[in-house]
């Protein structure tokens, strides 16, 4: 309520993408560290594939997050309807994300990989896109 | 030039009807009063002027200078004051106001929102959390949290609900200014506040227009 009326929907919005992207951000990373260091035999074969699957699967799962987020924002029971919710929607780009590592463990070439980007890449796009035309509405309601 | 018009505002959650067919026009020095029992609406409708929440029909407009101002840009042109405004009881008072004077962009000086939180009564308190202060303290802030801008349009949801005396006095010592230099909108059944408003209307009349008292 208070942020409504201090700012714009959109830019309510964006702050809280771009704090989750910070987030998942830093996470990933961490998390990317922590199994290189104490995983036994784990080991990147392309570090390209791995190191774009990582943005773009960050990018993805922030921007759906955060419109989920909203969605969910105004239920008494937020803890419960996040997984529900977020599972149908979160699953295509886990799938393609897990292919995506896959291939860069197993040390595949950059080519074999495009079919996964672009598909994280039209995910990102739909997400962000859908998200931009609807959150006023989430928002106000 | 201010105008702020109200055209036929209609409000349903769910098949409930709250009010229909609500209408009003305000220029600059106007005050209106809405009225009506618990339930009535009143605090949805002040919602709905705020562009907080969507009318199920009708259409607010705000124009400036005979330009129409979008609606969502209504929020840099008004200031609400209400129960279900919620302050960051993790901030202090005067970071509360520092953080929503940075997010609205204005550069005003640490004197300016010295003086607002002098103004309301909170400047010995002024860096203890807000978790702290006292339902009286914190209708305080939001006042000073209204005002921030010097907004043309003050709308006013229960104004003098956990107020002390001094507390009420200031509250009307603003709304007097507000008349002056703007547009007020008072949802309230107190009939002090009332008697400070020039037009009313009555909810549970589902009146339409402004009625002069």
């Amino acid at each position: 309520m208070t942020l409504h009326l201090i700012a714009r929907p959109l830019t309510i919005y964006f702050g809280k993408l771009l704090f989750n992207l910070i987030l998942l951000g830093a996470l990933n990373i961490f998390t990317v560290i922590l199994y290189l260091l104490f995983v036994t035999g784990f080991t990147v074969g392309n570090y390209l594939i791995f190191s774009v699957t990582i943005l773009l699967g960050t990018l993805g799962l922030a921007s759906a997050s955060t419109i989920i987020a909203a969605i969910i924002a105004k239920a008494n029971t937020k803890g419960t309807l996040y997984p529900v919710l977020s599972f149908p929607i979160l699953l295509p780009l886990l799938l393609t994300v897990i292919n995506a590592t896959k291939l860069s463990v197993e040390g595949a070439v950059f080519g074999d990989a495009v079919g996964e980007f672009q598909v994280l890449i039209s995910y990102l796009v739909v997400i962000t896109a859908i998200s931009y035309l609807l959150f006023e509405s989430i928002w106000k309601e | 030039m201010l105008v702020f018009t109200a055209d036929h505002i209609a409000k349903t959650f769910n098949r409930r009807k709250i009010f229909a067919e609500i209408s009003f026009s305000l220029e600059k020095s106007d005050s209106l009063a809405i009225t009506g029992r618990n339930g009535s609406g009143k605090s949805t409708l002040l919602k709905i002027l705020a562009n907080v929440l969507s009318p199920t029909k009708g259409e607010i407009e705000m124009k400036i200078d005979g330009k129409i101002v979008k609606p969502v840009d209504f929020f840099t042109h008004l200031g609400l004051v209400s129960p279900y405004l919620q302050l960051y009881d993790e901030f202090t008072g005067w970071e509360n106001l520092d953080i929503f004077m940075k997010v609205r962009g204005i550069n005003a000086s640490d004197e300016c929102l010295g003086e607002l939180l002098k103004r309301v009564n909170l400047w010995e308190r002024k860096n203890d959390y807000v978790r702290t202060y006292s339902s009286g303290m914190k209708q305080r802030l939001k006042y000073a949290f209204a005002l921030i801008h010097k907004p043309p349009i003050l709308l006013l949801d229960e104004p003098t609900s956990n107020l002390d005396a001094e507390g009420i006095s200031t509250v009307y010592q603003i709304m007097e200014e507000q008349k002056k230099a703007g547009i007020l909108i008072v949802a309230t059944n107190d009939s002090e506040d009332i008697k400070k408003c020039e037009q009313a209307i009555d909810l549970n009349l589902q009146s339409n227009g402004g009625s002069k008292k």
